[in-house]
């Protein structure tokens, strides 16, 4: 994973925000796009994906592999994946540990998985699966939000985190709000978990801000970075050189401005890390 | 091992409400269909109910948002009355796995439901199920991998055939999945004008006779929609890749005539329907510089 290319900061892509990320481009280091709407598009739209190419490292990011359901992932799906992969040229590509489908039902949502050994098991029996049809391409794994604590867990989630990446050439990408969400909505210290997990293998870091709905934080991408999430991003910075940070912003876009000083601050943080990274 | 189906059965939770009530009641699910031990309907019978049924809703309301996303016409128009009838949608059309892109699966669910309930009164007003099937046409050209090569392939033709020139008994207009004719009972083009002004027409009639309107994908753009006749429909029907200029005016000669003058019209309107990507030409098999079409 050392040997993956340094990207800098950069910005969700969003059809809608498509004229001013082109308009901008000198403030944003790469683009990730959610390949799983390219999945099945037709080719002129994969094509525009590989003129976007030409101008920024875009890096696919799935959110429908469901690498934790109890049973093999599509073929199908690894091969048009595989194949849009390679199509960008990206670095690495990314999903979430965690489940969206399963043979009835796609719940088209991240669910949690049980933090089992039966669970493990599986996630490490589609991670070879996933390793033989993408070989030579990095994986990451995201943490992801949930809402309320399953019962029958056999280890914690950040125990679950670590033994998935133990063993595996797996990176993890760090979603710094979804532990956030995760730690006001379960109600633990952020802190604490982000001390539990092998930091040390986040290759990318994803930041969002979410909203309430009723009681509950939910990870809506639709606002401003919380300040505690920013100060999680300092934290996580000090302790690890990462090689990626994302701001994901999905709706309720402001003035493309507020976007970009978002993308300047966590830049300002990032090389203010690595420079002291340097020196140590 | 029940993994699997312990799976299973979050996701009928999350995904249909009755069957979570039906849960919640300590009805055990059907045995013959998911293989759960005590002990593991003791753990999903633990879940937190208040967080299961609020994220069971924000995904309820999240399809409905995706599917509008791509029909947005139909959104302006009956988002409130869909949204009261989320939960039937839901419960009716279940998001089944499907190897297509999520955006379009969730529309055509909604276009099938929405259709079903204008059918038989629940949706207002009446016109709103011709407003679907044109939202659906646009989409469906729109994410079809078929339809965006045929734009291309057609696309391709009309800018070789026209080196060297031939004539009528030498080209072959095709048509291609990229085109799709469809008939409206409602002035939807009007209706349409409005609904995007911010008017929400009462009252409309269905027309004396039905509206025929073609939409076709142009190559690496969006899809064009154009008002045609019932003429220049049959003659795009009669392009069907075998027959020449000639002998699409012969096929359509009792319609419009076998006249001189007629066989020009139709390779007028063919050579329009070229130039906006339609159809397109490529030289008979018979011609000296014959070459394979692609349909």
């Amino acid at each position: 994973m050392r040997d993956l290319p340094h990207l800098g900061v950069g910005l969700g892509y969003r059809v809608p925000l498509h004229d001013d990320i082109l308009a901008n481009a000198e403030r944003i280091d790469f683009l990730e796009f959610i390949s799983d709407q390219y999945l099945y598009a037709p080719q002129e739209k994969t094509d525009q994906l590989a003129e976007l190419a030409r101008l920024f490292p875009l890096i696919p990011h799935g959110v429908g592999m469901s690498i934790g359901t109890a049973e093999p992932i599509s073929p199908g799906y690894l091969r048009r994946l595989a194949s849009l992969v390679k199509r960008v040229d990206a670095p690495w590509f990314s999903d979430h540990l965690s489940f969206t489908k399963v043979p009835d039902t796609d719940i088209e949502q991240l669910m949690p998985l049980w933090f089992t050994s039966e669970s493990l098991a599986t996630v490490r029996r589609n991670l070879r699966q996933v390793g033989e049809v993408l070989a030579g391409r990095q994986f990451l794994l995201e943490n992801i939000t949930y809402y309320f604590q399953v019962p029958g867990n056999e280890m914690t989630e950040a125990e679950f985190v670590t033994r998935v990446l133990h063993g595996a050439e797996t990176g993890l990408l760090l979603d710094i709000n979804n532990v956030y969400v995760n730690s006001v909505n379960l109600g633990f210290d952020p802190y604490e978990f982000l001390d539990s997990i092998p930091l040390e293998r986040t290759v990318q870091i994803h930041l969002a801000g979410g909203r309430y709905v009723r009681d509950m934080l939910v990870d809506t991408h639709s606002a401003p970075v919380p300040e505690r999430a920013w100060e999680m991003l300092a934290y996580v910075l000090d302790r690890v050189p990462v090689k990626a940070i994302l701001l994901e912003w999905d709706q309720d876009w402001p003035e493309f401005g507020v976007l970009l000083d978002h993308l300047d601050r966590a830049r300002t943080l990032m090389r203010a890390s690595r420079k002291a990274g340097e020196r140590r | 091992m029940t993994l699997l189906d312990m799976q299973r059965v979050f996701s009928r939770i999350l995904t249909d409400k009755a069957f979570q009530q039906s849960f919640i009641n300590g009805d055990a699910p059907s045995p013959a269909i998911y293989q759960l031990t005590e002990r593991e309907l003791g753990i999903l019978r633990g879940l937190r109910w208040d967080r299961v049924g609020l994220q069971a809703e924000l995904l309820a309301h999240r399809r409905l948002e995706v599917a509008l996303k791509a029909l947005p016409l139909t959104g302006l128009l009956l988002h409130g009355q869909l949204h009261d009838q989320l939960d039937r949608f839901c419960a009716e059309h279940p998001p089944t796995p499907q190897a297509a892109s999520p955006v379009w699966a969730e529309a055509t669910r909604l276009c099938e439901f929405a259709g079903k309930l204008i059918a038989e009164g629940t949706l207002r007003p009446a016109w709103a199920r011709d407003l679907i099937r044109y939202e659906r046409c646009v989409l469906d050209l729109t994410v079809s991998s078929q339809s965006a090569a045929s734009a291309i392939l057609v696309a391709e033709l009309n800018a070789d055939v026209g080196r060297p020139p031939a004539g009528p008994d030498d080209l072959v207009p095709v048509a291609g999945p990229h085109a799709e004719i469809t008939q409206f009972s409602y002035p939807l083009p009007d209706l349409i004008k409005l609904l995007r002004s911010g008017g929400l027409p009462d009252d409309v009639r269905p027309l004396d006779l039905p509206l025929l309107i073609l939409f076709y994908k142009s190559p690496r753009g969006p899809v064009q929609v154009v008002r045609i006749n019932e003429a220049t429909a049959a003659l795009i029907g009669a392009c069907d890749g075998d027959r020449t200029i000639a002998g699409v005016a012969e096929q359509l000669s009792r319609t419009v005539g076998s006249g001189a003058k007629a066989r020009t019209r139709v390779a007028a309107t063919i050579a329009q329907l070229r130039d906006a990507g339609v159809v397109g030409l490529r030289r008979s098999s018979k011609a000296a510089d014959s070459r394979p079409g692609p349909f």
